[in-house]
C-alpha cells in the first residue's frame, strides 16, 4: 500500500510501518541489513508481544526472551521468506512456533489453557479489572460473563479468535499462522461461538441454523 | 449457470461473516455479504453475535506492553544475531518466482485483479476480489521487485520486455551537494522524528521525548533554514508517555498538529492505542489540546478549510479517510465516500490552492478529482500505476503527475491532469551485490521510488545503485520536463536502509534520511 508521503523523514522506534514494504525489509534483512531488522522489530514488537503475552500465560520475562528468539530466527531465515504470506503472517507463525517450543521447555503448558494471568506485579491484568466490577448494568453483567467464558474457551479455539479478532488476520491466513487447514480454522471459530452462545445479548442467537 | 438458492447464499454468507464483523472484508465481498443480510434474519443474528464475541475479544487482549523500553531490547537483540554472510534469494527462490507466477496464472477468474498486478500484465476493468487477498498479492508483486531482477538475469522471459541490463542511457550527470544536518544535542536519527514541512522545504520540526522510554516532556524543535539551526519551540503539553508523531499543513507551514500516542498498561478494556492531539498555529510557539484526537497523517487548508488524511479509529488496518474540518480541526467529516471501498484507504492527497480543487489517491492506485470539497468526484483514467508524485499546480493549470509501478518499474507522466500519460524512457539500474545469493555474486534491478516532480516539471527518482559494506546505496535522478534521458544527481549519502527523501514544493531543499544520517541539498535549476 502506497501511503502518503507527508510523514517524517526519520522515525522514532516506536512508529509503525506506515509507509514501508515490509516485504522489501525483508529482502534487506536477508542481505545482512541491521537497519531494516531493527525497523521490522519497531513496528512489530508492540503486536507480537501481546500475543506472546496471551500465549506464553502473561509471563513477561519469559515474552521478552522468545520475542528476541522470534528476531534472531528473522535474522536467520529471511532469505527463505517466499512472499506467499503476509509478512505479518509469517511473523505470526514463527512467534506461534517459538511460544509453543518455549512452553513446552518450561513446562508451562496449562492444560490446554491460555488464558493469560496478572503476573507479579500485577500491572499486566489479563482482562480489565473493570470489567470484574460488578455493575449494576446488565449489559456490563453480560460482559462480565461473555468475558469470562472467553477465558474458559480451550487454547486452540481461543487463538483462532484472537487471531482474527485482536489481530486483524483473514481466516485464510489464521491457517497458516496456525499450520492447520482453513476448514478447521472455520469449525474452531463456531465452536466457540456456539460455547459462547449463552453469554451473548439477547438477539446476538449464536445459534444459527439454515433458515 | 443456474442462480445460487437462497441456502447456497446463506451457506457462503454465514463462512464470512466472522471477517466480515472483524473489518476484514473489502470490495465486492463486503458488499455481497451486506446485500445478503438484508433479507436475512438468521445472518443478521449471527452478525450480532459475532461482533459481541469480537468486542469481548478485544477487551480481553492484554493491555499489556514491553517493560524493557524500545532501544535496550534492540540493543540486546542486536547482540545476540548472529555473524553471517548473507544468505538470500538463491537460484532455489528465482525457481520459486517462476513456479509462484505459474500459481498466479492458474488461479480462477475473480482473482483476475491480483494477477493483473504482476509485470506487463493489464488490469482488468471493473475486476473485483477479496482485498485483502488483493493486498497480500500485489505486496507479493513488489516483492518481485528483487526478484524480477534476479529473472532477467537468470531466466529470461520471466520478465517480458524489459530491456538488457545495464542498458539505459543517461545524461550529463547533475550531481547535488548534499550537506549534513546537525540535530539539536542528544538527539540522533534513531530518536527523533523529522518532520520537514511539505509546502515549505527550508522548513521543518522535530519532534522528540527525553527518554529512550518516551517518558519525560514532548520536545519539539522548528528550523527556518534547512536544519541552519534548529531552534526550540514549546513542549506539547501531552499528559501521558507515548509517541509523538507531527503533521504540518502543506500550505502553511506554521499550522502544526501534534499527536501523542500510548498504550496503557493493565487499566482500560482494551489493548488500542490511546491518542492525545495538539495544534499549533504558531510554528510550534503554543500548543492547544483539541477535543477528538483521530490520527492525522497529512494536512493541507484553503481558507478556512482544512483537509486532512484521517484515521478516525484506532482498530488496526483502518482505512484512512480524506476528511475535511471547518472549526479548527476540531472536528472531521470523511468527503471520501464516493471514491473508496469500505476497506479502502485514500492514500494520498493534492490541493490545488489556486482553484481549491482536489486530487486524490485511494489504496489501489485510482485517481480521483473533486472541484465542489469532496461533493462530486470523477475519476480519471486508469494510468496502470500505483506510486503517484504530483507538480506543485498553478491556478488554471492541470495537475502534473508523474508515477510508478513499482513491481515492473513502468514510469509514465501527465501533463494533461491525468486525462493522457505518457511512457518515459526506461531506469534499469543494476546492482552488482558480492554476497547477496548465499553468499555468491548477484545482480539485482532495483525499484525505482517516485521522490517527486519539481517546480520545474522535472520528475525525480531514487533506486539502489550499488552496495556498500553498510548496505544499499541509493542514487537520485531526474528526468527533466520532456527530457529524453535521466540524468544522474549522484548518490544520496548513507546506507543501510532506504533513503526517505523529500522534495517540499517551496524552498528548494531536498531532504534525506539514510543510514542513520539526515542531510540536505539544494535542487539545481
Amino acid at each position: 500500500v502506497e501511503r502518503a508521503r507527508g510523514g517524517p523523514l526519520t522515525e522514532t522506534p516506536d512508529d509503525s510501518l506506515d509507509g514501508l514494504d515490509e516485504r522489501a525489509l525483508v529482502a534487506r534483512i536477508a542481505c545482512g541489513d541491521q537497519a531494516a531488522l531493527q525497523q521490522l522489530y519497531a513496528a512489530y514488537r508492540p503486536r507480537l508481544w501481546r500475543f506472546l503475552y496471551q500465549q506464553l500465560g502473561g509471563d513477561a520475562g519469559l515474552v521478552e526472551e522468545v520475542l528476541q528468539d522470534v528476531f534472531v530466527g528473522v535474522w536467520r531465515h529471511a532469505g527463505d521468506f517466499r512472499g506467499e504470506a503476509r509478512v505479518a503472517t509469517w511473523l505470526f507463525r514463527i512467534a506461534r512456533h517459538r511460544a509453543l517450543n518455549a512452553r513446552r521447555d518450561a513446562g508451562r503448558r496449562r492444560a490446554d489453557r491460555l488464558a493469560p494471568v496478572p503476573d507479579q506485579s500485577g500491572e499486566h491484568a489479563a482482562v480489565d479489572p473493570g470489567l470484574r466490577r460488578p455493575s449494576p448494568e446488565d449489559e456490563v453483567a453480560g460482559r462480565l460473563a461473555l468475558a469470562d467464558a472467553l477465558a474458559r474457551l480451550s487454547a486452540k479455539h481461543r487463538e483462532a479468535l484472537d487471531l482474527v479478532f485482536s489481530h486483524g488476520f483473514s481466516l485464510e491466513e489464521a491457517a497458516r499462522v496456525l499450520d492447520v487447514p482453513v476448514g478447521t480454522v472455520k469449525s474452531r471459530l463456531s465452536y466457540a461461538r456456539r460455547a459462547l452462545a449463552g453469554h451473548l445479548a439477547p438477539g446476538a442467537d449464536a445459534e444459527g441454523s439454515a433458515p | 449457470m443456474s442462480p445460487e438458492t437462497h441456502d447456497e447464499q446463506y451457506r457462503r454468507v454465514r463462512d464470512l461473516l466472522p471477517e466480515y464483523a472483524a473489518g476484514l472484508l473489502g470490495g465486492e465481498a463486503r458488499a455481497a455479504v451486506a446485500r445478503h443480510l438484508e433479507g436475512c434474519d438468521e445472518c443478521r443474528r449471527e452478525l450480532a453475535a459475532w461482533r459481541a464475541i469480537a468486542g469481548a475479544v478485544r477487551a480481553a487482549d492484554p493491555r499489556a506492553t514491553p517493560a524493557v523500553p524500545f532501544t535496550a531490547a534492540w540493543e540486546d537483540l542486536r547482540d545476540r544475531l548472529p555473524a553471517r554472510e548473507p544468505a538470500t534469494a538463491s537460484w532455489k527462490d528465482r525457481t520459486a518466482l517462476a513456479s509462484h507466477r505459474t500459481r498466479l496464472d492458474e488461479r480462477p477468474a475473480e482473482l483476475d485483479l491480483e494477477v493483473s498486478r504482476l509485470p506487463d500484465e493489464r488490469r482488468p476493468p471493473g475486476g473485483s476480489g477479496a482485498k485483502r487477498l488483493w493486498s497480500a498479492l500485489v505486496a507479493a508483486a513488489a516483492v518481485l521487485l528483487v526478484v524480477v531482477g534476479f529473472a532477467q538475469l537468470f531466466a529470461r522471459g520471466l520478465g517480458g520486455d524489459r530491456p538488457p541490463a545495464g542498458a539505459t542511457a543517461t545524461a550529463t550527470p547533475v550531481p547535488l551537494a548534499w550537506q549534513e544536518v546537525r540535530l539539536p544535542d542528544g538527539l540522533s536519527v534513531g530518536s527523533a522524528g523529522v518532520y520537514p514541512a511539505p509546502g515549505d522545504g527550508n522548513r521543518g520540526y522535530i519532534c522528540a521525548r527525553e527518554s529512550a522510554d518516551n517518558s519525560g516532556p514532548v520536545k519539539v524543535w522548528a528550523t527556518q533554514d534547512g536544519g541552519a539551526p534548529w531552534s526550540r519551540a514549546a513542549d506539547v503539553p501531552a499528559t501521558h508517555a507515548g509517541g509523538c508523531r507531527l503533521a504540518i499543513d502543506a500550505t502553511d507551514p506554521q499550522r502544526v498538529l501534534a499527536i501523542i500516542t500510548w498504550y496503557e498498561q493493565g487499566t482500560g478494556s482494551h489493548s488500542l492505542p490511546s491518542t492525545q492531539s495538539f495544534f499549533s498555529a504558531d510554528g510550534g510557539g503554543t500548543w492547544h489540546a483539541l477535543a477528538s484526537a483521530p490520527s492525522v497523517v497529512r494536512l493541507a487548508s484553503n481558507g478556512g478549510v482544512t483537509y486532512g488524511l484521517v484515521d478516525a479509529s484506532p482498530l488496526p488496518n483502518h482505512p484512512l479517510s480524506l476528511s475535511l474540518s471547518t472549526d479548527g480541526i476540531q472536528g472531521w467529516r470523511a468527503i471520501d465516500g464516493p471514491i473508496r471501498g469500505a476497506s479502502q484507504s485514500v492514500a494520498n492527497f493534492w490541493m490545488n490552492l489556486g482553484d481549491g480543487s482536489l486530487l486524490a489517491q485511494t489504496d489501489e492506485g485510482a485517481l480521483w478529482e473533486t472541484h465542489d470539497q469532496g461533493v462530486h468526484w470523477a475519476q480519471l483514467p486508469d494510468s496502470g500505476l500505483r506510486s503517484y508524485v504530483v507538480q506543485r499546480p498553478a491556478s488554471g493549470e492541470p495537475w502534473h503527475i508523474c508515477g510508478a509501478d513499482r513491481s515492473a518499474n513502468i514510469l509514465k507522466c501527465s501533463s494533461d491532469g491525468g486525462r493522457t500519460w505518457k511512457d518515459l524512457p526506461r531506469l534499469d539500474a543494476v546492482v552488482h551485490c558480492d554476497s547477496c545469493a548465499k553468499g555468491k555474486p548477484a545482480d539485482i534491478i532495483s525499484t525505482i521510488e517516485p521522490v517527486a516532480v519539481a517546480d520545474d516539471g522535472a520528475f525525480l527518482v531514487q533506486l539502489a545503485t550499488r552496495y556498500s559494506d553498510q548496505g544499499d546505496v541509493f542514487s537520485l535522478y531526474r528526468l527533466t520536463a520532456g527530457g529524453a534521458q535521466w540524468q544522474l544527481m549522484g548518490e544520496i549519502p548513507g546506507a543501510g536502509g532506504e533513503p526517505v527523501t523529500r522534495l517540499p514544493w517551496l524552498g528548494h531543499t531536498l531532504w534525506a534520511s539514510s543510514g542513520g544520517g539526515l542531510y540536505t541539498a539544494l535542487y539545481p535549476w
